[in-house]
Protein backbone atom coordinates (compact mmCIF):
# COMPACT_ATOMS: atom_id res chain seq x y z
CA UNK A 1 0.00 0.00 0.00
CA UNK A 2 1.50 3.31 -0.96
CA UNK A 3 1.69 6.16 1.49
CA UNK A 4 -0.94 8.30 -0.23
CA UNK A 5 -3.57 5.61 0.13
CA UNK A 6 -2.50 4.97 3.69
CA UNK A 7 -2.80 8.59 4.73
CA UNK A 8 -6.16 8.81 2.97
CA UNK A 9 -7.32 5.83 4.99
CA UNK A 10 -6.02 7.40 8.16
CA UNK A 11 -7.89 10.63 7.63
CA UNK A 12 -11.08 8.93 6.49
CA UNK A 13 -11.09 6.54 9.41
CA UNK A 14 -10.83 8.56 12.56
CA UNK A 15 -10.01 6.48 15.56
CA UNK A 16 -12.83 6.59 18.07
CA UNK A 17 -13.41 5.05 21.44
CA UNK A 18 -16.30 3.15 19.91
CA UNK A 19 -14.21 1.54 17.18
CA UNK A 20 -11.62 0.50 19.76
CA UNK A 21 -14.18 -1.15 22.00
CA UNK A 22 -15.87 -2.90 19.11
CA UNK A 23 -12.51 -4.29 17.99
CA UNK A 24 -11.86 -5.35 21.57
CA UNK A 25 -15.23 -7.11 21.73
CA UNK A 26 -14.53 -8.81 18.41
CA UNK A 27 -11.20 -10.06 19.76
CA UNK A 28 -12.69 -11.43 22.96
CA UNK A 29 -15.45 -13.23 21.04
CA UNK A 30 -13.05 -14.80 18.57
CA UNK A 31 -10.56 -15.82 21.24
CA UNK A 32 -13.39 -17.72 22.96
CA UNK A 33 -13.43 -20.00 19.91
CA UNK A 34 -10.00 -21.46 20.64
CA UNK A 35 -10.77 -24.99 21.79
CA UNK A 36 -7.37 -25.22 23.46
CA UNK A 37 -7.64 -23.91 27.01
CA UNK A 38 -4.05 -22.66 27.22
CA UNK A 39 -4.21 -20.73 23.95
CA UNK A 40 -7.54 -19.21 24.94
CA UNK A 41 -6.27 -18.01 28.28
CA UNK A 42 -3.00 -16.78 26.83
CA UNK A 43 -4.54 -14.70 24.06
CA UNK A 44 -7.14 -13.31 26.41
CA UNK A 45 -4.33 -12.16 28.67
CA UNK A 46 -2.26 -10.83 25.79
CA UNK A 47 -4.99 -8.82 24.10
CA UNK A 48 -6.34 -7.43 27.35
CA UNK A 49 -2.86 -6.02 27.79
CA UNK A 50 -2.73 -4.73 24.22
CA UNK A 51 -6.07 -2.97 24.54
CA UNK A 52 -5.13 -1.41 27.84
CA UNK A 53 -2.10 0.00 26.08
CA UNK A 54 -4.15 1.16 23.09
CA UNK A 55 -6.71 2.84 25.30
CA UNK A 56 -3.95 4.65 27.14
CA UNK A 57 -2.41 5.76 23.84
CA UNK A 58 -5.81 6.94 22.63
CA UNK A 59 -6.52 8.83 25.83
CA UNK A 60 -3.21 10.67 25.67
CA UNK A 61 -3.58 11.40 21.93
CA UNK A 62 -0.46 9.39 21.18
CA UNK A 63 0.36 9.32 17.45
CA UNK A 64 1.09 5.58 17.78
CA UNK A 65 -2.53 4.84 18.53
CA UNK A 66 -3.67 4.64 14.90
CA UNK A 67 -0.77 2.36 13.91
CA UNK A 68 -1.37 0.17 16.90
CA UNK A 69 -5.06 -0.01 16.00
CA UNK A 70 -4.25 -1.03 12.43
CA UNK A 71 -1.80 -3.66 13.61
CA UNK A 72 -4.43 -5.12 15.92
CA UNK A 73 -6.99 -5.14 13.08
CA UNK A 74 -4.50 -7.11 11.02
CA UNK A 75 -3.77 -9.57 13.84
CA UNK A 76 -7.48 -10.26 14.30
CA UNK A 77 -7.39 -12.06 10.95
CA UNK A 78 -4.66 -14.32 12.27
CA UNK A 79 -6.74 -15.09 15.36
CA UNK A 80 -9.76 -15.91 13.18
CA UNK A 81 -7.72 -18.26 10.97
CA UNK A 82 -6.19 -20.01 13.96
CA UNK A 83 -9.52 -20.47 15.74
CA UNK A 84 -10.80 -22.19 12.60
CA UNK A 85 -7.86 -24.61 12.70
CA UNK A 86 -8.47 -25.13 16.41
CA UNK A 87 -12.11 -25.95 15.68
CA UNK A 88 -11.10 -28.53 13.08
CA UNK A 89 -8.93 -30.54 15.44
CA UNK A 90 -10.52 -30.90 18.81
CA UNK A 91 -9.04 -32.71 21.79
CA UNK A 92 -10.27 -33.52 25.26
CA UNK A 93 -10.60 -30.72 27.78
CA UNK A 94 -7.99 -30.16 30.45
CA UNK A 95 -8.64 -31.24 34.00
CA UNK A 96 -8.88 -27.62 35.18
CA UNK A 97 -11.49 -26.72 32.57
CA UNK A 98 -15.23 -26.53 33.12
CA UNK A 99 -16.92 -28.68 30.53
CA UNK B 1 -41.85 -39.28 -30.85
CA UNK B 2 -38.44 -40.45 -29.78
CA UNK B 3 -36.98 -36.99 -30.24
CA UNK B 4 -39.68 -35.49 -28.07
CA UNK B 5 -38.96 -37.97 -25.29
CA UNK B 6 -35.27 -37.16 -25.44
CA UNK B 7 -35.98 -33.46 -25.24
CA UNK B 8 -38.31 -34.04 -22.28
CA UNK B 9 -35.67 -36.10 -20.55
CA UNK B 10 -33.08 -33.46 -21.20
CA UNK B 11 -35.31 -30.78 -19.74
CA UNK B 12 -35.91 -32.92 -16.69
CA UNK B 13 -32.20 -33.44 -16.29
CA UNK B 14 -31.53 -29.73 -16.62
CA UNK B 15 -34.09 -28.87 -13.97
CA UNK B 16 -32.69 -31.52 -11.65
CA UNK B 17 -29.22 -30.07 -12.14
CA UNK B 18 -30.58 -26.61 -11.43
CA UNK B 19 -32.25 -27.67 -8.24
CA UNK B 20 -29.08 -29.46 -7.20
CA UNK B 21 -27.15 -26.28 -7.76
CA UNK B 22 -29.62 -24.35 -5.62
CA UNK B 23 -29.24 -26.86 -2.81
CA UNK B 24 -25.47 -26.68 -3.10
CA UNK B 25 -25.31 -22.93 -3.02
CA UNK B 26 -27.69 -22.67 -0.13
CA UNK B 27 -25.52 -25.16 1.74
CA UNK B 28 -22.33 -23.28 1.06
CA UNK B 29 -24.05 -20.05 1.91
CA UNK B 30 -25.05 -21.52 5.21
CA UNK B 31 -21.52 -22.65 5.84
CA UNK B 32 -20.04 -19.23 5.33
CA UNK B 33 -22.72 -17.05 6.88
CA UNK B 34 -22.09 -16.64 10.53
CA UNK B 35 -25.35 -16.21 12.30
CA UNK B 36 -25.17 -15.87 16.02
CA UNK B 37 -26.75 -19.29 16.64
CA UNK B 38 -23.93 -20.99 14.72
CA UNK B 39 -21.26 -19.89 17.12
CA UNK B 40 -21.35 -20.98 20.72
CA UNK B 41 -18.79 -18.73 22.38
CA UNK B 42 -19.54 -20.03 25.83
CA UNK B 43 -18.58 -23.60 25.00
CA UNK B 44 -15.90 -22.60 22.49
CA UNK B 45 -17.71 -24.35 19.65
CA UNK B 46 -18.21 -23.01 16.16
CA UNK B 47 -21.01 -25.07 14.64
CA UNK B 48 -20.08 -23.99 11.13
CA UNK B 49 -17.37 -26.62 11.22
CA UNK B 50 -19.45 -29.42 12.68
CA UNK B 51 -19.23 -31.82 9.76
CA UNK B 52 -15.48 -31.41 9.34
CA UNK B 53 -14.52 -31.60 12.96
CA UNK B 54 -12.41 -34.52 14.08
CA UNK B 55 -12.72 -35.45 17.70
CA UNK B 56 -9.64 -37.09 19.09
CA UNK B 57 -9.45 -38.59 22.52
CA UNK B 58 -6.30 -39.37 24.34
CA UNK B 59 -6.40 -42.92 25.59
CA UNK B 60 -3.10 -42.92 27.40
CA UNK B 61 -2.70 -41.60 30.92
CA UNK B 62 -6.36 -40.95 31.44
CA UNK B 63 -6.87 -40.21 35.10
CA UNK B 64 -10.38 -41.68 34.98
CA UNK B 65 -9.73 -45.30 34.20
CA UNK B 66 -12.57 -47.40 35.49
CA UNK B 67 -10.36 -50.42 36.23
CA UNK B 68 -8.12 -48.51 38.54
CA UNK B 69 -11.03 -47.08 40.39
CA UNK B 70 -12.49 -50.52 40.99
CA UNK B 71 -9.18 -51.89 42.16
CA UNK B 72 -8.80 -49.03 44.54
CA UNK B 73 -12.30 -49.43 45.86
CA UNK B 74 -12.04 -53.15 46.49
CA UNK B 75 -8.63 -52.99 48.12
CA UNK B 76 -8.48 -53.27 51.90
CA UNK B 77 -7.13 -49.74 52.10
CA UNK B 78 -10.41 -48.24 50.98
CA UNK B 79 -10.90 -46.43 54.23
CA UNK B 80 -7.66 -44.53 53.90
CA UNK B 81 -7.92 -40.84 53.12
CA UNK B 82 -9.08 -40.30 49.59
CA UNK B 83 -6.29 -37.93 48.61
CA UNK B 84 -4.84 -40.43 46.20
CA UNK B 85 -8.14 -41.56 44.79
CA UNK B 86 -8.77 -38.02 43.60
CA UNK B 87 -6.07 -38.72 41.10
CA UNK B 88 -8.09 -41.49 39.53
CA UNK B 89 -11.61 -40.19 39.89
CA UNK B 90 -12.92 -37.99 37.13
CA UNK B 91 -15.00 -34.99 38.00
CA UNK B 92 -17.82 -35.14 35.43
CA UNK B 93 -17.95 -31.36 35.13
CA UNK B 94 -14.24 -31.16 34.33
CA UNK B 95 -12.06 -32.36 31.48
CA UNK B 96 -9.72 -35.34 31.63
CA UNK B 97 -6.50 -34.25 29.96
CA UNK B 98 -3.55 -33.68 32.35
CA UNK B 99 -2.07 -30.24 32.92
CA UNK B 100 1.11 -29.74 30.92
CA UNK B 101 4.03 -28.77 33.15
CA UNK B 102 6.94 -30.21 31.18
CA UNK B 103 8.04 -27.34 28.94
CA UNK B 104 11.70 -28.34 29.30
CA UNK B 105 10.88 -31.45 27.28
CA UNK B 106 8.99 -29.58 24.60
CA UNK B 107 6.58 -26.67 24.22
CA UNK B 108 3.27 -26.39 22.36
CA UNK B 109 3.45 -24.78 18.93
CA UNK B 110 2.32 -21.16 19.13
CA UNK B 111 -0.73 -20.57 16.86
CA UNK B 112 0.99 -17.49 15.42
CA UNK B 113 3.90 -19.70 14.35
CA UNK B 114 1.55 -22.23 12.78
CA UNK B 115 -0.13 -19.39 10.89
CA UNK B 116 3.17 -18.53 9.18
CA UNK B 117 4.02 -22.18 8.55
CA UNK B 118 0.70 -22.98 6.85
CA UNK B 119 1.70 -20.85 3.84
CA UNK B 120 4.60 -23.19 3.19
CA UNK B 121 2.54 -26.33 3.54
CA UNK B 122 -0.04 -25.04 1.03
CA UNK B 123 1.12 -22.63 -1.68
CA UNK B 124 4.78 -21.80 -1.21
CA UNK B 125 6.41 -25.16 -1.79
CA UNK B 126 9.49 -24.21 -3.79
CA UNK B 127 12.91 -25.65 -3.01
CA UNK B 128 14.78 -22.74 -1.42
CA UNK B 129 17.97 -23.81 -3.18
CA UNK B 130 16.37 -23.64 -6.64
CA UNK B 131 17.95 -20.61 -8.24
CA UNK B 132 16.21 -20.70 -11.60
CA UNK B 133 12.59 -19.82 -10.80
CA UNK B 134 10.42 -17.72 -8.54
CA UNK B 135 9.20 -20.70 -6.49
CA UNK B 136 12.73 -21.07 -5.20
CA UNK B 137 13.34 -17.35 -4.83
CA UNK B 138 10.30 -16.69 -2.69
CA UNK B 139 11.08 -19.45 -0.18
CA UNK B 140 14.77 -18.52 -0.19
CA UNK B 141 13.95 -14.90 0.72
CA UNK B 142 11.86 -16.05 3.64
CA UNK B 143 14.53 -18.45 4.85
CA UNK B 144 17.11 -15.68 4.90
CA UNK B 145 14.61 -13.50 6.74
CA UNK B 146 14.12 -16.22 9.35
CA UNK B 147 17.88 -16.61 9.69
CA UNK B 148 18.08 -12.91 10.48
CA UNK B 149 15.34 -13.15 13.12
CA UNK B 150 17.12 -16.07 14.79
CA UNK B 151 20.50 -14.31 14.71
CA UNK B 152 19.08 -11.07 16.15
CA UNK B 153 18.22 -12.68 19.49
CA UNK B 154 21.85 -13.52 20.22
CA UNK B 155 23.44 -10.53 18.52
CA UNK B 156 24.95 -12.64 15.75
CA UNK B 157 25.36 -12.15 12.02
CA UNK B 158 22.73 -14.09 9.99
CA UNK B 159 25.54 -15.78 8.04
CA UNK B 160 26.73 -17.42 11.26
CA UNK B 161 23.52 -19.44 11.73
CA UNK B 162 23.57 -23.01 10.40
CA UNK B 163 20.24 -24.85 10.35
CA UNK B 164 20.28 -28.42 11.64
CA UNK B 165 17.63 -30.94 12.64
CA UNK B 166 17.75 -29.95 16.31
CA UNK B 167 19.98 -29.23 19.26
CA UNK B 168 21.24 -32.83 19.41
CA UNK B 169 22.58 -32.60 15.89
CA UNK B 170 23.99 -29.14 16.62
CA UNK B 171 25.83 -30.45 19.67
CA UNK B 172 27.20 -33.40 17.73
CA UNK B 173 28.27 -31.19 14.83
CA UNK B 174 30.00 -28.75 17.16
CA UNK B 175 31.83 -31.29 19.29
CA UNK B 176 32.71 -33.88 16.65
CA UNK B 177 33.26 -31.24 13.98
CA UNK B 178 35.78 -29.27 16.05
CA UNK B 179 37.46 -32.41 17.33
CA UNK B 180 37.86 -33.93 13.87
CA UNK B 181 39.15 -30.69 12.35
CA UNK B 182 41.66 -29.71 15.01
CA UNK B 183 42.39 -33.14 16.45
CA UNK B 184 43.64 -34.58 13.21
CA UNK B 185 45.61 -31.63 11.86
CA UNK B 186 49.02 -32.92 10.84
CA UNK B 187 50.77 -29.60 11.40
CA UNK B 188 51.58 -28.30 14.86
CA UNK B 189 50.35 -29.71 18.14
CA UNK B 190 47.59 -32.27 17.96
CA UNK B 191 44.71 -30.73 19.90
CA UNK B 192 42.86 -33.74 21.19
CA UNK B 193 41.51 -32.65 24.55
CA UNK B 194 37.91 -31.62 25.24
CA UNK B 195 36.48 -30.20 28.48
CA UNK B 196 32.83 -30.49 29.43
CA UNK B 197 30.83 -30.82 32.65
CA UNK B 198 29.04 -33.79 34.17
CA UNK B 199 25.67 -32.03 34.25
CA UNK B 200 25.49 -31.60 30.45
CA UNK B 201 22.69 -33.00 28.36
CA UNK B 202 23.05 -36.66 27.37
CA UNK B 203 23.88 -35.84 23.75
CA UNK B 204 26.95 -33.80 24.73
CA UNK B 205 28.12 -36.54 27.10
CA UNK B 206 27.55 -39.28 24.53
CA UNK B 207 29.22 -37.33 21.72
CA UNK B 208 32.25 -36.83 23.96
CA UNK B 209 32.18 -40.50 24.92
CA UNK B 210 32.24 -41.59 21.30
CA UNK B 211 35.27 -39.33 20.72
CA UNK B 212 36.99 -40.96 23.68
CA UNK B 213 36.80 -44.24 21.79
CA UNK B 214 38.60 -42.53 18.93
CA UNK B 215 41.49 -41.56 21.17
CA UNK B 216 40.44 -38.14 22.42
CA UNK B 217 40.96 -37.10 25.98
CA UNK B 218 37.81 -35.87 27.76
CA UNK B 219 37.67 -34.02 31.07
CA UNK B 220 34.34 -33.95 32.87
CA UNK B 221 34.34 -30.96 35.21
CA UNK B 222 32.60 -31.39 38.53
CA UNK B 223 30.02 -28.81 39.55
CA UNK B 224 29.44 -27.52 43.07
CA UNK B 225 26.36 -28.38 45.14
CA UNK B 226 24.46 -25.53 43.46
CA UNK B 227 25.24 -26.79 39.98
CA UNK B 228 27.74 -24.08 39.02
CA UNK B 229 31.08 -24.63 37.35
CA UNK B 230 34.19 -23.55 39.25
CA UNK B 231 36.17 -21.20 36.99
CA UNK B 232 39.46 -21.92 38.79
CA UNK B 233 39.08 -25.62 38.14
CA UNK B 234 38.24 -24.97 34.51
CA UNK B 235 41.33 -22.82 34.12
CA UNK B 236 43.52 -25.53 35.67
CA UNK B 237 42.29 -28.11 33.20
CA UNK B 238 42.85 -26.04 30.05
CA UNK B 239 46.14 -27.07 28.45
CA UNK B 240 47.78 -26.45 25.08
CA UNK B 241 46.17 -29.65 23.84
CA UNK B 242 42.63 -28.44 24.61
CA UNK B 243 40.58 -27.60 21.52
CA UNK B 244 37.09 -27.17 22.95
CA UNK B 245 35.22 -26.30 26.13
CA UNK B 246 31.53 -27.22 26.08
CA UNK B 247 29.32 -25.89 28.89
CA UNK B 248 25.57 -25.47 28.74
CA UNK B 249 23.74 -22.19 29.31
CA UNK B 250 20.67 -23.26 31.28
CA UNK B 251 20.55 -26.75 32.73
CA UNK B 252 17.58 -28.73 31.47
CA UNK B 253 16.91 -30.46 34.79
CA UNK B 254 17.60 -27.88 37.47
CA UNK B 255 17.45 -24.60 35.53
CA UNK B 256 20.81 -23.34 36.78
CA UNK B 257 22.31 -20.57 34.62
CA UNK B 258 26.10 -20.76 34.22
CA UNK B 259 28.23 -17.66 34.13
CA UNK B 260 28.70 -17.78 30.36
CA UNK B 261 30.48 -14.45 30.16
CA UNK B 262 33.23 -15.40 32.58
CA UNK B 263 33.70 -18.80 30.94
CA UNK B 264 33.77 -17.21 27.46
CA UNK B 265 36.38 -14.66 28.49
CA UNK B 266 38.54 -17.34 30.08
CA UNK B 267 38.36 -19.52 26.96
CA UNK B 268 39.15 -16.58 24.66
CA UNK B 269 42.17 -15.63 26.76
CA UNK B 270 43.43 -19.22 26.54
CA UNK B 271 42.64 -19.41 22.79
CA UNK B 272 40.27 -22.34 23.22
CA UNK B 273 36.94 -22.56 21.43
CA UNK B 274 33.87 -22.25 23.64
CA UNK B 275 30.73 -24.16 22.73
CA UNK B 276 27.51 -23.67 24.69
CA UNK B 277 24.39 -25.80 24.51
CA UNK B 278 21.75 -23.08 24.80
CA UNK B 279 18.68 -25.13 23.85
CA UNK B 280 17.02 -24.19 27.16
CA UNK B 281 18.51 -20.71 27.37
CA UNK B 282 17.92 -19.29 23.90
CA UNK B 283 15.32 -16.51 23.98
CA UNK B 284 14.70 -17.00 27.69
CA UNK B 285 17.76 -15.39 29.24
CA UNK B 286 19.69 -12.51 27.65
CA UNK B 287 22.49 -13.90 25.48
CA UNK B 288 24.92 -12.00 23.32
CA UNK B 289 27.61 -13.98 21.52
CA UNK B 290 29.94 -10.98 21.19
CA UNK B 291 29.60 -9.98 24.80
CA UNK B 292 29.89 -13.53 26.14
CA UNK B 293 32.55 -14.57 23.62
CA UNK B 294 30.73 -17.72 22.60
CA UNK B 295 32.18 -19.42 19.51
CA UNK B 296 29.56 -22.09 18.92
CA UNK B 297 26.01 -22.28 20.24
CA UNK B 298 23.33 -24.94 19.87
CA UNK B 299 19.74 -23.76 19.56
CA UNK B 300 16.50 -25.71 19.40
CA UNK B 301 13.21 -24.54 17.91
CA UNK B 302 10.74 -26.67 19.84
CA UNK B 303 11.82 -25.23 23.18
CA UNK B 304 10.69 -21.74 22.12
CA UNK B 305 7.16 -22.65 20.93
CA UNK B 306 8.43 -23.38 17.42
CA UNK B 307 8.08 -26.52 15.29
CA UNK B 308 9.84 -29.77 16.19
CA UNK B 309 12.52 -31.12 13.90
CA UNK B 310 14.65 -28.04 13.48
CA UNK B 311 17.44 -26.34 15.37
CA UNK B 312 20.48 -24.28 14.63
CA UNK B 313 24.17 -24.03 15.34
CA UNK B 314 25.79 -20.65 15.66
CA UNK B 315 29.33 -20.83 14.22
CA UNK B 316 31.50 -17.75 14.65
CA UNK B 317 33.07 -16.24 11.52
CA UNK B 318 35.51 -13.74 13.08
CA UNK B 319 37.78 -15.19 14.39
CA UNK B 320 36.87 -18.04 12.15
CA UNK B 321 35.85 -21.37 13.69
CA UNK B 322 36.40 -24.29 11.34
CA UNK B 323 34.46 -27.52 11.52
CA UNK B 324 34.55 -30.87 9.83
CA UNK B 325 30.97 -31.52 8.56
CA UNK B 326 29.21 -34.72 9.64
CA UNK B 327 26.83 -34.75 6.67
CA UNK B 328 28.27 -34.38 3.17
CA UNK B 329 26.24 -33.46 0.13
CA UNK B 330 25.18 -30.49 -1.95
CA UNK B 331 27.09 -27.99 0.14
CA UNK B 332 24.17 -26.09 1.64
CA UNK B 333 24.62 -24.09 4.85
CA UNK B 334 28.23 -23.02 4.26
CA UNK B 335 29.06 -26.64 3.43
CA UNK B 336 28.65 -27.55 7.10
CA UNK B 337 25.25 -29.22 6.89
CA UNK B 338 24.17 -30.38 3.44
CA UNK B 339 20.58 -31.24 2.63
CA UNK B 340 17.55 -29.27 1.47
CA UNK B 341 16.19 -26.92 4.12
CA UNK B 342 12.54 -27.22 5.06
CA UNK B 343 10.96 -23.79 4.49
CA UNK B 344 7.94 -24.38 6.78
CA UNK B 345 10.16 -25.42 9.68
CA UNK B 346 12.73 -22.69 9.12
CA UNK B 347 10.09 -19.97 8.80
CA UNK B 348 8.26 -21.32 11.87
CA UNK B 349 11.53 -21.28 13.79
CA UNK B 350 12.16 -17.68 12.68
CA UNK B 351 8.69 -16.56 13.71
CA UNK B 352 9.05 -18.34 17.07
CA UNK B 353 12.33 -16.49 17.61
CA UNK B 354 10.73 -13.15 16.68
CA UNK B 355 7.90 -13.81 19.13
CA UNK B 356 10.40 -14.62 21.89
CA UNK B 357 11.78 -11.11 21.42
CA UNK B 358 8.38 -9.43 21.11
CA UNK B 359 6.91 -11.23 24.13
CA UNK B 360 10.07 -11.28 26.23
CA UNK B 361 8.96 -8.86 28.94
CA UNK B 362 5.43 -10.23 29.24
CA UNK B 363 6.67 -13.84 29.29
CA UNK B 364 9.33 -13.21 31.90
CA UNK B 365 6.87 -11.35 34.12
CA UNK B 366 4.26 -14.11 33.81
CA UNK B 367 6.67 -17.01 34.30
CA UNK B 368 8.45 -15.40 37.25
CA UNK B 369 5.15 -14.70 38.97
CA UNK B 370 3.91 -18.29 38.59
CA UNK B 371 7.31 -19.75 39.46
CA UNK B 372 7.52 -17.73 42.69
CA UNK B 373 4.05 -18.85 43.67
CA UNK B 374 4.85 -22.51 42.98
CA UNK B 375 8.23 -22.50 44.74
CA UNK B 376 6.91 -20.67 47.79
CA UNK B 377 4.00 -23.06 48.21
CA UNK B 378 6.01 -26.24 47.61
CA UNK B 379 8.76 -25.24 50.03
CA UNK B 380 6.11 -24.73 52.71
CA UNK B 381 5.64 -28.50 52.74
CA UNK B 382 7.91 -30.11 55.34
CA UNK B 383 11.26 -31.58 54.23
CA UNK B 384 11.28 -30.23 50.71
CA UNK B 385 14.18 -28.50 49.05
CA UNK B 386 14.84 -26.60 45.85
CA UNK B 387 17.62 -28.09 43.72
CA UNK B 388 20.13 -25.82 42.05
CA UNK B 389 21.40 -22.36 42.83
CA UNK B 390 18.53 -20.18 44.13
CA UNK B 391 19.98 -17.01 42.59
CA UNK B 392 21.49 -18.08 39.28
CA UNK B 393 18.47 -19.77 37.81
CA UNK B 394 15.91 -19.62 35.05
CA UNK B 395 12.53 -19.30 36.77
CA UNK B 396 10.66 -21.45 34.25
CA UNK B 397 12.43 -24.58 35.52
CA UNK B 398 11.75 -25.59 39.11
CA UNK B 399 13.27 -28.78 40.50
CA UNK B 400 12.10 -29.76 43.97
CA UNK B 401 13.03 -32.77 46.12
CA UNK B 402 10.39 -34.29 48.37
CA UNK B 403 12.20 -36.30 51.01
CA UNK B 404 10.67 -39.65 52.09
CA UNK B 405 8.59 -39.87 48.93
CA UNK B 406 9.56 -42.01 45.99
CA UNK B 407 9.64 -39.68 42.96
CA UNK B 408 8.21 -42.18 40.53
CA UNK B 409 5.36 -43.07 42.87
CA UNK B 410 4.55 -39.39 43.27
CA UNK B 411 4.49 -39.11 39.48
CA UNK B 412 2.11 -42.07 39.37
CA UNK B 413 -0.11 -40.37 41.94
CA UNK B 414 0.02 -37.20 39.88
CA UNK B 415 -1.30 -38.61 36.66
CA UNK B 416 -3.46 -35.54 36.17
CA UNK B 417 -0.33 -33.42 35.82
CA UNK B 418 2.23 -34.01 33.06
CA UNK B 419 5.52 -33.85 34.93
CA UNK B 420 8.89 -35.47 34.74
CA UNK B 421 11.58 -36.34 37.22
CA UNK B 422 14.31 -35.33 34.81
CA UNK B 423 15.06 -35.08 31.13
CA UNK B 424 12.72 -36.89 28.76
CA UNK B 425 15.59 -38.97 27.36
CA UNK B 426 16.26 -40.58 30.73
CA UNK B 427 12.67 -40.74 31.99
CA UNK B 428 12.28 -44.35 30.85
CA UNK B 429 15.01 -45.57 33.19
CA UNK B 430 14.44 -45.87 36.91
CA UNK B 431 17.92 -44.70 37.79
CA UNK B 432 18.18 -41.46 39.75
CA UNK B 433 19.01 -38.37 37.73
CA UNK B 434 22.73 -38.14 36.97
CA UNK B 435 22.49 -34.34 37.17
CA UNK B 436 21.27 -34.45 40.76
CA UNK B 437 23.85 -37.08 41.63
CA UNK B 438 26.48 -34.73 40.21
CA UNK B 439 25.32 -32.05 42.64
CA UNK B 440 26.18 -34.46 45.44
CA UNK B 441 22.59 -35.24 46.41
CA UNK B 442 22.24 -38.62 48.06
CA UNK B 443 20.51 -41.28 46.04
CA UNK B 444 17.24 -41.19 47.97
CA UNK B 445 16.86 -37.46 47.50
CA UNK B 446 17.83 -37.67 43.83
CA UNK B 447 15.10 -40.29 43.45
CA UNK B 448 12.46 -38.11 45.02
CA UNK B 449 12.83 -35.00 42.92
CA UNK B 450 10.42 -33.63 40.35
CA UNK B 451 10.89 -31.01 37.67
CA UNK B 452 8.17 -28.43 37.02
CA UNK B 453 8.31 -26.50 33.76
CA UNK B 454 6.41 -23.24 33.46
CA UNK B 455 5.98 -21.57 30.09
CA UNK B 456 4.14 -18.93 28.12
CA UNK B 457 0.89 -20.89 28.03
CA UNK B 458 0.78 -22.02 31.67
CA UNK B 459 -2.05 -20.38 33.61
CA UNK B 460 -2.37 -19.41 37.24
CA UNK B 461 -5.35 -21.74 37.61
CA UNK B 462 -3.17 -24.67 36.59
CA UNK B 463 -0.48 -23.74 39.11
CA UNK B 464 -3.10 -23.51 41.88
CA UNK B 465 -4.38 -26.96 40.95
CA UNK B 466 -0.88 -28.43 40.99
CA UNK B 467 0.00 -26.90 44.35
CA UNK B 468 -3.15 -28.33 45.89
CA UNK B 469 -2.66 -31.75 44.32
CA UNK B 470 0.99 -32.03 45.35
CA UNK B 471 0.41 -30.88 48.92
CA UNK B 472 -2.36 -33.43 49.41
CA UNK B 473 -0.64 -36.36 47.79
CA UNK B 474 2.80 -35.86 49.30
CA UNK B 475 1.15 -35.89 52.69
CA UNK B 476 -0.78 -39.04 51.78
CA UNK B 477 2.25 -40.92 50.45
CA UNK B 478 4.26 -39.96 53.51
CA UNK B 479 1.57 -41.27 55.82
CA UNK B 480 2.01 -44.67 54.19
CA UNK B 481 5.78 -44.52 54.40
CA UNK B 482 7.52 -46.26 57.35
CA UNK B 483 10.58 -44.09 56.71
CA UNK B 484 8.56 -40.94 57.34
CA UNK B 485 7.32 -42.45 60.59
CA UNK B 486 10.88 -43.20 61.69
CA UNK B 487 11.94 -39.69 60.72
CA UNK B 488 9.08 -38.23 62.74
CA UNK B 489 10.20 -40.25 65.74
CA UNK B 490 13.59 -38.64 65.40
CA UNK B 491 15.54 -41.63 64.07
CA UNK B 492 18.39 -40.74 61.74
CA UNK B 493 17.83 -43.03 58.76
CA UNK B 494 21.52 -43.17 57.91
CA UNK B 495 22.27 -44.92 61.18
CA UNK B 496 19.91 -47.80 60.50
CA UNK B 497 21.44 -51.03 59.31
CA UNK B 498 19.06 -52.63 56.84
CA UNK B 499 19.01 -56.39 56.79
CA UNK B 500 18.58 -58.11 53.48
CA UNK B 501 16.01 -60.84 52.96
Amino acid sequence: MNTAVKSALNTSKQLSQQSISSLNASYMNNIQLFTNYNFREYFKRKYQREFEKLNKEFATNDSNAINHYEQLTEELRLIKRQTIINQLYKFDELIVEQK
Amino acid sequence: MLGKAIIKKAIGFESAKLSLRIVCSSNTLKAYQSTSSDVDYKHHIDHRFDDSRMVTHTKLQKPSEANNEENLESSPSQNIATALSHAYRADPTRGTRPIYLDVQATTPLDPRVLDKMMNYYTGLYGNPHSNTHSYGWETNTEIEHAREQIANIIGANPKEIIFTSGATESNNLAIKGIAKFYGSSSSGIKKNHIITTNTEHKCVLEASKSLKDEGFEITYLKVDSNGLVDLKELENHISEKTCLVSIMGVNNEIGVVQNLKAIGELCRSKKVYFHSDCAQAYGKIPINVEDMKIDLMSISSHKIYGPKGIGALYVRRRPRVRLHPIISGGGQERNLRSGTLSPPLVVGFGEAARLMAVEREADIEHITKLSKKLVDSLLKIEETSLNGDPNHRYHGCVNVSFAFVEGESLLMALRDVALSSGSACTSASLEPSYVLSALGKDEALAHSSIRFGIGRFTTEEEIDYVIKAITERVEFLREMSPLWELHKEGVDLNTIEWSGH
